[in-house]
């Protein structure tokens, strides 16, 4: 009996040596692989983008009845699939919720993360994560009833709002109508389909959330109620929103891809490079600002290679294959009701902030 | 058999005036009640029939199978042929089932099959049928033959049947994945649920009986291991767990054959595995520490060896024991297996919450979306208590 005792201590020893041992020579190449990590070479050696994306979200991030995924977010995984890989269709997607998505970015599970994530100062700063560029400009809204009378959030003194709990929504809230003196009261619910059902009942005067929210549940709105045409936003915004793909802390080849596939594809708006027209335009730019933004020969001079460790023409495969910013926006937002002209994401010679830096 | 008893309409009007007006309480409790259910009933059918199912029927497929891709849909056949030709083969076989009962199992089958009938499917759905019914009664002839002659038919049915419960997952894997299979993180829907909690349950009942033989001992060191492994893995919640695997359990793996790279449908697996056996390893447990000492002093008189006193006299009575707990264990774990969307899995549950979003006419359809869910996890969680009642009347439990 005592023997066994023996040889099952001496036994379990062994096995934890081995494993401490197994532990240790991981974390040695933990440590060497951590100090460069070249998510563009990985992404090139595998021939597959890993993109994390929302799957709950209209017009963003949604699973179409075939198992595919469609969304404004998803075409910007597609984008850079198309810039790096050649091919729009190499990316697997992984579905992140609010709560796991940073660590699914940090542990490595993903190479990019677009899942209309707000760019703050904590995020960019606490979470080792660097955001790109913003895609999409979203901000706090007030929806009210049009027969209301409203016209501006300083006419709702004393009035009830609709807003969801334990958000940022409902902080800004609280800064806006206590901040300048006004009473309010906030009804708080843990989800959207009953705060609507309240909404619908006119429970509250007002429904605070993103606009992009607001817009969408405006054009839903059911016509029993009302329709879209009993409801109106109110211009102001409460709040600063801007949303855009993130990559890791210290992986520049990867952020510097990211951030000039969308600077690419807004700057191609601007030329007036769109899907159908880019493959006529790259063959005879008309202006060296074009061909240097294609990759393209400009009367036969040297071709520019921004040196980004892609194809020069990655911006071709990209317009080409998925668009440039103002059909993704059409294609995936304009359906939801939220209307691109005389908002923060029309482009910067229409009075928004779409901007690209210059392509030279 | 039982004759039926006369009914007697006076019998009844007493009881009913005895047990629902007899006094002032009663009354009053019956008025409340009959307002309270009307209401719920009312309410119910008010929202059906203002229910539109047409985000359920659009997403069908999604539901079922999540994001296999389209052209891999055929692998689903195979194996619900399988599965429905083994399990009506084992009702014949082992079952005595009366002709209400059969009808239930028809039922069983026919609702989601209702829910998800599609032309397109007609042919595989008629098949499907065909093999179930063909299986049960080709059973029920063995089972009568070896009745009349003497021949062993249905001992051997009955082992073959054994070997291909036991080899079902093992096939599930092999039809999923053959010819270069979609990659284990696009299965999904309700296949990944049954898939996931089929695995921790064949993983996990052995692993949880050697814990459980192993708490039970006397020897510190397998005592100790086995008690620190029961409550390390029960003292932390799935979610937990899950995400450990998510994040942290690739950094542990060895980085050769692809191991750290191991799909998370996999991790799930391991996950769902250890934390059944643990709480299985509890519940046989208590089973152990019902049998009589008698036992064990009557097997060491029959000088039998350690191992076989446990597998001849004591895990036999243990387990049936604590049958209801292990079902009751089984039951919560297929219902876990809903919370791998923190794996980034589809599993059906989050299938259910993501589709109201696609389209914005779907905007506040979810209540249709989630009853459809439910339904599904109900189906299967009252056939596997039903089994459970089965197995108990079979063994006679309860009635000693």
């Amino acid at each position: 009996m005592r023997k066994i005792k023996y040889t099952l201590l001496i036994s379990a020893l062994f096995a934890m040596t081995a494993f401490s041992y197994a532990c240790a020579t991981e974390d040695s190449s933990e440590a060497s692989s951590s100090g460069g990590s070249n998510t563009l070479q990985e992404v090139l050696d595998r021939g597959m983008l890993k993109c994390g994306v929302n799957d709950n979200l209209a017009g963003f991030g949604v699973v179409a009845a075939d198992g595919s995924f469609s969304g404004f977010d998803i075409d910007f995984c597609k984008a850079v699939a198309a810039a790096i890989l050649g091919d729009s269709s190499k990316v697997e997607y992984t579905p992140t919720t609010a709560s796991n998505r940073f660590e699914a970015l940090g542990s490595g599970e993903i190479d990019l993360l677009i899942r209309n994530t707000t760019w703050t100062a904590s995020r960019d700063r606490e979470l080792k994560q660097d955001f790109t560029a913003p895609t999409f400009y979203d901000g706090q809204g007030m929806m009210v009833y049009v027969d209301s009378g409203y016209s501006s959030i300083d006419d709702m003194e004393g009035a009830t709002i609709c807003v969801l709990q334990g958000t940022t929504t409902e902080l800004n809230l609280d800064d806006r109508f206590t901040g300048t003196g006004m009473s309010y009261t906030p009804l708080t619910f843990e989800t959207n389909d009953p705060l609507q059902a309240a909404f619908e009942e006119k429970r509250c005067d007002g429904w605070t959330t993103d606009k992009s929210g607001l817009a969408s549940k405006r054009a839903s709105f059911p016509a029993s109620a009302g329709g879209p045409e009993a409801l109106k936003v109110l211009p102001e915004t409460l709040s600063k929103e801007p949303l855009g793909p993130l990559t890791r802390d210290n992986d520049s080849e990867m952020y510097d891809v990211v951030q000039w596939v969308v600077f690419g594809m807004m700057q191609a708006e601007e030329s007036g490079i769109n899907s159908s027209n880019v493959s006529s335009i790259a063959s005879n730019p008309p202006n060296p600002g074009v061909a240097r933004l294609l990759g393209a020969s400009f009367e036969g001079g040297e071709v520019q290679d921004f040196s980004f460790g892609i194809p020069k023409d990655f911006m071709q495969k990209v317009i080409s294959q998925v668009g440039n910013y103002g059909e993704v926006y059409d294609r995936h937002l304009v359906p939801l009701g939220l209307e691109r002209a005389g908002s923060l994401n029309a482009m910067w010679t229409e009075g928004g902030l779409i901007y690209a830096p210059p392509f030279r | 058999m039982m004759t039926m008893p006369k009914i007697n309409i006076n019998e009844i009007k007493n009881w009913t005036i005895n047990n629902f007006f007899g006094s002032k309480l009663n009354l009053l409790l019956t008025i409340f009640s009959t307002l309270f259910i009307v209401y719920i009933i009312s309410s119910f059918i008010s929202f059906l029939s203002s229910a539109e199912w047409e985000v359920v029927a659009l997403n069908k497929r999604l539901l079922l199978l999540g994001r296999l891709p389209a052209e891999d849909t055929w692998r689903a056949w195979p194996i619900l042929w399988l599965f429905s030709s083994i399990l009506c083969s084992s009702i014949g076989a082992w079952g005595n089932p009366k002709k209400s009962e059969l009808l239930f199992i028809l039922l069983a089958f026919l609702m989601p099959a209702a829910i998800f009938f599609s032309m397109s499917y007609i042919v595989h759905i008629s098949i499907t049928i065909i093999i179930g019914v063909g299986s049960y009664f080709s059973s029920r002839i063995i089972k009568k033959i070896s009745a009349i002659k003497v021949v062993m038919y249905l001992d051997t049915l009955k082992k073959i049947l054994i070997s291909l419960w036991i080899l079902l997952i093992p096939l599930v894997f092999i039809v999923l994945l053959i010819g270069g299979g979609p990659k284990p993180n696009l299965w999904g829907g309700f296949l990944l649920n049954i898939l996931l909690a089929s695995v921790a349950v064949v993983a996990g009942f052995p692993l949880g009986i050697l814990m459980a033989i192993g708490r039970s001992t006397k020897l510190p060191v397998i005592k100790t291991a086995c008690t620190l492994y029961i409550e390390t893995i029960r003292g932390a919640p799935l979610v937990a767990w899950l995400l450990l695997a998510w994040f942290v359990l690739p950094k542990f793996l060895p980085n050769f054959y692809g191991l750290s790279e191991i799909s998370v449908v996999i991790r799930a697996m391991i996950v769902l595995s250890f934390f059944a056996s643990a709480y299985i390893a509890e519940v046989i447990r208590g089973g152990l520490q019902s049998i009589p000492k008698g036992q064990l002093e009557a097997a060491d008189a029959l000088n039998l060896s350690y191992f076989n006193k446990m597998r001849i006299i004591i895990l036999p009575q243990a387990i049936k024991v604590v049958i209801p707990a292990i079902v009751s264990t089984f039951i919560g774990i297929f219902k876990d297996t809903s919370l791998v969307f923190i794996l980034a899995l589809t599993d059906l549950l989050q299938v259910g919450r993501i589709i109201p979003e696609q389209d914005p006419k779907f905007f506040g359809k979810q209540i249709e979306a989630l009853l459809v869910v439910a339904s599904l996890f109900w189906i299967v969680s009252v056939a596997l208590s039903n089994l459970s009642s089965k197995i108990e009347k079979n063994l006679g439990i309860g009635t000693r």
